[in-house]
């Protein structure tokens, strides 16, 4: 059996030729420009959508085909189709919750990255608080959030305040221990650079150890952004008279199992989205990150 | 303090220095005098390992001697020495763009030093052939960009005393030879005095006004040299062949015992 010359690729071909501008107004000299590669990795190849969409399109196609040739029951696994019918149907009902999840999420994720902010740089400045606080905030993590759940219901009520504070108390300790480390961390080669310059206090801080921590501040936004979501969520399970994870809760209790699968649905992209958004301001304040020699506008000019 | 001694603009008093390994302490200095003149431009060669860069650290305040003392215009260093040290790492700020690389010193200094340096950076850094470069970042630099760079933010700090640990390492000959020639203008232009480490022989010819050749590990000064022959003609004349002659053997000799 000998393979075909390369027909399989007919996947790639077309969608590369989106990427880089057809050669065919320009000419030689436009097509020779256009052979170079792509600067950096920006957009990523199409391949890298390609294949994972393939995969949730054949496992939703066994999903539903399993559903319907076994006719399992709605109330145990509804097909996705339902799902989606559910999601149609139902939209305004799914928007409202969504919203109200999201200021959750939102709010509470802002306020544990400032608290994670404001106690990482504090305990970095003050290695008394950094002995005496460190310790008991690694204890702190081996308490399980769903214990303190109902405790911040009875003090904050039932409304939106208990789920902020939820996702405030997950977000809060990656943030400070990002915050810290990234402090504290500062290479002491650049530091002793900055003292043999006289940098004043203030400068080795806002010069040095600052844009010198950036990296490591956003490796922590990046895990606040997945846990506000699980903060807000677990808040509305212990108790609350909106959001998706109420919606997810009551529809659950009356067998309305296609519901559940629709707020599930309706949560994957505030993570996605919120990760995305980070990803670009980090793009933005941090361009030098992820750079190559391969990435400048120049043909080299050695020597 | 008698009057010679003060009159050097960087000394070296019996240096020593050692370092704690797991085995032990093992001697890294063992002993190291030198004065340099103001203007004076030495060559420091010596065997990989011998202490360059530990003495260099030691001159440059960043590191304590475990003996002897460093004076500079003949008193110990204040809490700012009047230095300029390019280290052996090339230690940019990933996060500045070349161009805000080469005006660290100045604008550490204050805002206005950096707006008036900004022509001297200009005028070096097209020397240097960087200029097209000036908005990319140390990542996207090669490392003989990236030593240029450094140099060049060294010769920004409009210190009078520079200290540089094989600054041309990573570059090829010929723009070795285009650099030498460039630093040598600034260095009669602002007459500082100069402190050289380089592994290569010819290098230190061409460069210096005296050359010192340091021992393998301890380090200690095993010979002197001193250059009168003017900078230009020593390419061309056969006493510089005898003298790179001599100091290999010297450097082989130290290498053998
Ligand atoms: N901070 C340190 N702690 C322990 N040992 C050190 C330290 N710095 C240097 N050394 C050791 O001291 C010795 C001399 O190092 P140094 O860097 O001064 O040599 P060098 O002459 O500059 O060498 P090269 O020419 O390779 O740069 C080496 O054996 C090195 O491992
Ligand atoms: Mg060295």
């Amino acid at each position: 059996m000998t393979p075909e010359p390369r027909t399989a690729s007919s996947t790639a071909e077309p969608v590369a030729s989106i990427r880089t501008p057809a050669p065919a107004a320009g000419g030689a000299a436009q097509a020779r420009r256009s052979a170079a590669p792509p600067r950096g990795s920006l957009g990523g190849r199409p391949g890298r959508w390609l294949y994972p969409l393939a995969l949730i399109a054949v496992l939703l196609i066994g999903w539903e085909a399993t559903v319907r040739l076994a006719a399992i029951p709605r109330f145990v696994l509804p097909a996705p189709s339902l799902i989606g019918l559910t999601l149609v149907e139902k939209w305004p009902v799914f928007l409202g919750h969504t919203g109200v999840t999201l200021l959750e999420v939102f709010a509470g994720g802002a306020l544990g990255i400032l608290v994670g902010l404001v106690l990482g740089v504090l305990m970095f400045f003050y290695g008394v608080l950094e002995k005496a606080l460190y310790p008991l905030l690694i204890a702190s993590q081996n308490v399980p959030v769903f214990a303190v759940a109902p405790l911040l219901v009875v003090w904050f009520g039932y409304g939106f305040a208990s789920k902020v504070v939820m996702a405030a108390v997950i977000v809060f300790f990656p943030v400070t221990v990002a915050v810290l480390d990234g402090l504290a961390r500062t290479d002491p080669d650049l530091i002793r650079l900055f003292r043999t310059m006289g940098a004043s206090p203030g400068q080795m801080l806002w010069k040095l150890r600052v844009p010198a921590a950036l990296p490591s501040f956003f490796s922590g936004l990046r895990l606040s952004a997945i846990y506000s979501t699980i903060g807000a969520v677990i808040g509305e399970w212990v108790g609350a008279g909106a959001g998706l994870g109420y919606l997810m809760l009551s529809a659950n209790a009356q067998l309305r199992v296609a519901e559940v699968f629709a707020a599930i649905l309706c949560l994957t992209p505030i993570g996605l989205v919120l990760l995305g958004l980070v990803a670009l301001v980090e793009r933005w304040l941090l361009p030098w990150q992820r750079l190559t020699p391969e990435d400048s506008d120049l043909v080299n000019l050695e020597p | 303090m008698n009057a010679g001694t003060s009159a050097a603009a960087l000394e070296a008093v019996a240096l020593t220095k050692s370092y704690a390994s797991r085995a032990g302490t093992y001697p890294v200095l063992a002993g190291v005098t030198l004065a340099l003149a103001p203007g004076e431009f030495v060559g420091v060669l010596g065997p990989s390992g011998g202490g360059k860069s530990t003495l260099l650290n030691i001159l440059a305040g960043l590191e304590p001697p475990d003996g002897g003392q460093v004076r500079i215009h003949g008193r110990p260093p204040g809490a700012r020495p009047p230095i300029a040290y390019m280290q052996q790492k090339d230690l940019l700020l990933p996060w500045r763009t070349l161009w805000d690389n080469v005006l660290l010193g100045p604008e550490l200094e204050s805002p206005h030093d950096r707006v008036r340096l900004e022509p001297k950076a200009r005028e070096l850094v097209r020397q240097f052939r960087l200029e097209g470069f000036a908005d990319h970042y140390p990542a996207q630099l090669s490392g003989g960009m990236r030593q240029r760079t450094a140099l060049i933010r060294t010769l920004l700090c409009e210190r009078n005393i520079l200290l540089l640990d094989e600054p041309f390492g990573a570059l090829d000959a010929l723009t070795r030879r285009r650099l030498h020639r460039h630093l040598l203008r600034v260095w009669r232009e602002f007459g500082q005095t100069v402190l050289l480490v380089t592994h290569d022989v010819e290098e230190a010819i061409a460069l210096s006004t005296r050359i010192v050749v340091l021992s393998a590990r301890p380090g200690r000064i095993v010979d002197v040299f001193p250059l009168d022959v003017p900078h230009e003609l020593r390419e061309r004349t056969g006493e510089t062949l005898r003298l790179k002659q001599r100091i290999l053997e010297v450097l082989e000799g130290d290498d053998d015992a």
